[in-house]
């Protein structure tokens, strides 16, 4: 039953990470910054300072004992609580969702909680980070086997220089690129005007090149639109918004393809060199064999703990992306979020991405448990 | 040049004038100098020789397992009389899939860690089942017809494979299953206990002895004309070891192919071998049946050697060894190699490579002291 | 394979090994040229271009192009008046765009520079010590950086930044943040094999002092797969530092640093691409140069070791 071990201790230093996660955030957050920003997202306007005061004493962010709201806009001592006891009670608020008001303008207009805010953006980021992901472990696997059994060959240069271009690229840059080669370059005529090629702006191409006047209507059932338009039925729909994630997914996962490519190729290598390989072509199995039974099984599992490494990466780009393409996921958002100073929001941004990936790396490593004999028994 | 010890018994492989050259960054290095070898059906050969001899480069070119940086540029490899140095690869790899088998020293790292023992002994038969459907058919029909009383399902399954052994095919299913059946037939052999559970299991669940066994039964299910042993008991420990060479001599009665030993070590020559090969810097010096070859050693390097190994049976208190050191094989020395530390070299030593010359029936030597 | 023989041998093959890998991978080569002549250029970017024309803005010329080569293809391209050609347009603020790139080279090579080495020396440091220690402070460390891996490296930046401050400091503190778990693990796993080797135990019956057989030892030995990171790493930090700034969080509109200008190019993306491509394709060649560079000595090192 070492599996099931493996599983339960594997979850343990999973909230312990996060719990160290949290705590550093939130650190950091009252540590650098004036207890009054603790309290931003739950104020709303029309507030009056004893009801801001009360507040305050509510979520721990002055004592009991405070006298009055500008006493503590001074941070007199007697105001003060210890961050030990801030934490509990912040802590507390997270894990039941009570996140306060959002700051972001435009996007909520200021009343929206900032748990809304999250629901409602977080299936677009997950459907490009998922479109990252695939489309990077499904070119990556190939090119590296490939430049790894055609070593120092064309192939493999041709790969090499593929990939180290990849991610030497600045994210911005390639998005870019692509933006005016499909967006303004390359167009098809449509009526009076020519639209690029491939949208450059949202979710939905519904303002462009492969533009419908009327899709259709989809039911949410993820959120995220390619998924719940080909659960839905409506193919217009879908293809629109397939074609709309094409270049932000190529954006994204360009530089993560380099990376894995290249892991892949010496993952390969180092299996191929290995004795068992030479037994197994001295049986006399066909090469393909040898290189994928023999070479192949093995070469996956370091590159598969690789993997959540570069799942890591990928939650970092999508920021990038998300701002460049004006994709309405939450790193678009939480780069409004720095302009307008919501503090809140950033605390939590990170809160949950780590949570994400400690989940991936979770899955990736119960993956390798599944495939590498020597775990399970 | 034929080596007739074993008088009566058919030549299974056949090495003539092998040359191998390896291109390294230092230089070219004359592995192999014209190796010349014969091995019988039904023998082991012992192939003895210090590190970087160029047994394993033999072992390795008669497969044609030779890494990318080597070069074979003269000599033949005869199996039943076809050169596999002239064939195709595609054809090499069948001759590997048939005919040859190779057994390495370290079970622990020539075994694939992710892969079931099960598994690495029947893909050889399972991969490219038209080559062995015939044989596997036969087997299990044989097995079938030999056992006496056959429950239903055994009168169904010899029914299907006469079948099948008038189409000559045999469906993946089928070749899987059978193939299984072969499997635990030879890890009997091998004498592994529990041999059904061995072959679900994976080889870091087995002791270093197992997983040799397992490896020898991986060779001999293909049931290859030649099996090239090199240094299988080195890894293992001197308890081991002994099993291991039992096996071996249980074997070499059982079944019909001719072995090759590869070893360093006289002491394990000397338990198992019927025949002596001595091999040094790149070709092969001497070979003799075994008690021709301990009574009578003849080239001065197996003089040597005999010298240099403590006896139970004679007095001997200092051990001897012989002066200088391996050669230098990207330059090595000329005509006979060994001229430079043989006690008896004399001028025509460095002119040139002496043959190999007859000293009696079944002894042949290569050096001029004895002629050629 | 057979021994080599003795000395000029074995130097003879070393430079025959080396030669081959060049002629095996002729790429390295473009990544050796591109990481030092960035170098380079950024050594002499002081006599090449006033440093002071950064902070000269002319307005009247911002975003201007008028090198004949192209004409980008957008409507509206304002092509700049005057005779004086610029090479790659003028940015925001009316300053030649290829001058602003030469004075930006010197900025983010030292930035890259100073972050790399900081992360590897701390990184190592804390490193080589909790693996050698082992026990406790060796599963603390790993936690640590098991809690650094879950948090992406641009996300923790930004946090830091907005939190603390834009300054220059703040930024490269941040990256470096991100940035120096990695060595910790590189050097850890090197160290814990490294110390079972059985020089280590001669060296600690000699009475040596463990803290110096870490660090004149061991560590000089575990030290290559560091040296190729850290080379990897230049170009990495490279593009998170300018990718940062890009988004915003640039000390002063006016710094000539490469992801900086690139920011003024957002919103003129179609009306003055060169604004982001330039300092874009920029940033690409440096970190392509020292990405290449790094792979090379990989390669070099790698087999190396095996034979």
């Amino acid at each position: 039953m070492k599996l099931y071990e493996y599983i339960v201790r594997r979850l343990v230093l999973m909230v312990f990470v996060l719990f160290v996660v949290s705590l550093i955030v939130f650190l950091l957050a009252r540590g650098a910054l004036p207890p009054e920003t603790a309290l931003a997202p739950y104020i709303t306007p029309r507030l009056d300072d004893s009801a801001k005061l009360a507040l305050a004493k509510s979520l721990a962010v002055a004592t009991q004992s405070c006298p009055a709201w500008s006493a503590f806009l001074q941070h007199q001592p007697s105001c003060l609580v210890p961050l030990w006891e801030q934490y509990t009670v912040w802590l507390q608020n997270v894990l039941v969702g009570n996140w306060g008001y959002s700051l972001l303008p435009g996007i909520s207009g200021g009343t929206t909680t900032t748990w809304d805010v999250f629901t409602s953006r977080f299936a677009y980021t997950a459907e490009l980070a998922i479109a990252g992901a695939l489309m990077t472990i499904i070119f990556a696997f190939p090119m590296g086997v490939i430049s790894a059994t055609h070593n120092n060959k064309l192939p493999d240069h041709v790969s090499r220089l593929i990939a180290i271009a990849g991610y030497s690229m600045p994210i911005f840059w390639l998005g870019f690129l692509l933006q005016l080669l499909f967006g303004v370059y390359i167009t098809i005529p449509r009526g009076a005007f020519s639209l690029g090629l491939l949208p450059t702006n949202g979710a939905f191409s519904t303002t462009c090149g492969a533009c419908l006047e009327s899709p259709g209507t989809i039911t949410a059932y993820s959120g995220m639109p390619v998924f719940d338009s080909l659960l839905s039925g409506n193919v217009t729909y879908f293809w629109d918004t397939l074609v709309a994630l094409i270049l932000p997914t190529i954006t994204l996962s360009v530089s993560t393809l380099g990376a894995l490519t290249r892991i892949v190729r010496s993952s390969m290598m180092e299996a191929l060199r290995q004795d068992y390989v030479l037994l197994a072509r001295s049986k006399g199995l066909k090469e393909r064999v040898v290189v994928y039974r023999h070479a192949f099984r093995n070469a996956v599992l370091p590159a598969i703990t690789i993997s959540g490494l570069i799942f890591a990466f990928l939650l970092g780009g999508v920021v990038v992306v998300e701002y460049i393409f004006s994709w309405p996921g939450v790193g678009a958002a939480a780069v409004t979020a720095t302009t307008v100073f919501d503090v809140n929001f950033l605390e939590l941004y990170v809160l949950i991405t780590s949570l994400v990936i400690v989940v991936a790396n979770l899955g990736v490593d119960i993956l390798y448990a599944i495939l590498d004999p020597r775990i399970k028994y | 040049m034929l080596q007739q010890a074993a008088v009566g018994k058919e030549v299974a492989l056949s090495i003539r004038g092998l040359k191998v050259v390896f291109h390294t960054y230092a230089g070219d290095v004359q592995a192999l100098e014209g190796v010349d070898l014969e091995v019988h059906r039904g023998e082991i050969l012992g192939l003895v020789g210090e590190s970087g001899c160029g047994k394993s480069v033999t072992a390795l070119a008669v497969a044609g397992l030779l890494p990318i940086n080597a070069e074979v540029t003269a000599g033949e490899v005869l199996l039943d009389g076809r050169n596999l140095l002239e064939m195709n690869r595609e054809a090499v790899r069948i001759t590997r899939l048939k005919d040859i088998a190779l057994v390495f020293q370290d079970p622990a790292t020539y075994l694939n860690p992710v892969l079931t023992i099960g598994l690495q002994i029947t893909e050889a038969l399972t991969s490219d089942l038209k080559v062995f459907a015939d044989e596997l058919i036969a087997a299990r029909m044989t097995n079938l017809q030999t056992a006496g009383t056959r429950s239903p399902e055994e009168e169904k399954e010899l029914e299907s494979l006469r079948r099948a052994k008038e189409t000559h095919e045999l469906n993946k299913k089928e070749g899987k299953r059978l193939a299984s059946l072969r499997a635990l037939d030879y890890l009997k052999l091998v004498r592994l206990s529990e041999p059904e559970k061995v072959l679900g299991m994976y080889p870091f669940e087995l002791s270093g002895g197992m997983r040799q066994r397992a490896m020898i039964a991986m060779a001999l299910v293909r049931r290859p004309r030649v099996l090239l042993a090199d240094e299988i008991t080195t890894a293992l420990d001197v308890t081991v070891q002994a099993q291991i060479l039992e096996l071996l001599k249980d074997l070499r009665d059982k079944i019909d192919s001719a072995i090759v030993l590869i070893t360093h070590d006289l002491a394990v020559v000397s338990e198992v071998c019927d025949r002596v090969a001595v091999m040094y810097a790149g070709s092969v010096v001497e070979v003799a049946g075994l008690v021709e070859f301990f009574s009578n050693p003849t080239h001065p390097y197996s003089k040597g050697l005999g010298a240099s190994i403590l006896r139970p049976d004679t007095n001997t208190e200092n051990l001897e060894s012989i002066k200088g050191s391996v050669p230098d094989l990207i330059n090595p020395p000329s005509g006979c190699r060994f001229h430079p530390r043989c006690p008896y070299a004399f001028q025509k030593c460095p002119e040139s490579k002496p043959p190999m010359t007859m000293v009696s029936p079944g002894h042949e030597v290569a050096c001029f002291l004895y002629g050629g | 394979m057979e021994k080599l023989g003795p000395g000029d041998t074995r130097r003879k093959s070393e430079l025959r090994y080396t030669l081959h890998l060049m002629r095996q991978n002729p790429i390295v080569l473009v990544g050796i040229v591109l990481a030092i002549g960035s170098v380079v250029l950024s050594l002499i970017s002081g006599l090449i271009i006033n440093p002071a024309s950064g902070n000269t803005q002319d307005l009247p010329l911002r975003l201007c192009w008028n090198n004949p080569v192209t004409d980008w293809g957008v409507h509206n391209l304002f092509v700049c008046p005057g005779a004086h050609v610029y090479p790659l347009g003028t940015d925001a603020y009316g300053r030649d765009l290829l001058g602003m790139i030469i004075l930006a080279l010197p900025l983010d090579l030292e930035i890259a520079l100073t972050i790399v080495a900081s992360a590897v020396a701390i990184g190592v440091g804390m490193g080589a010590v909790a693996a050698y220690a082992g026990g406790l402070l060796d599963e603390a460390v790993l936690r640590i950086t098991d809690v650094f891996f879950s948090i992406p490296g641009l996300s923790l930046a930004i946090v830091l930044v907005t939190f603390f401050s834009h300054s220059l400091f703040w930024l490269t503190t941040a990256v470096l943040v991100v940035w120096w778990p990695t060595y910790v693990r590189l050097i850890r796993s090197q160290v814990l094999t490294e110390k079972e080797k059985p020089y280590v135990e001669a060296l600690r019956s000699t009475g040596a002092g463990r803290l110096r057989i870490l660090f004149r030892h061991i560590v000089p030995n575990s030290i290559y797969p560091v040296l190729v990171q850290a080379t990897l790493d230049v170009g990495g930090v490279i593009l998170v530092f300018s990718t940062l700034m890009f988004i915003g969080f640039s000390p002063s509109p006016l710094l000539p640093e490469l992801g900086n200008l690139a920011h003024a190019g957002i919103e003129n993306v179609f009306i003055a691409p060169w604004l982001v491509l330039f300092p874009g394709l920029t940033i690409l060649l440096i970190a392509l140069g020292f990405n290449l560079l790094g792979d090379g000595i990989r390669d070099a090192l790698d087999p190396r070791l095996r034979r």
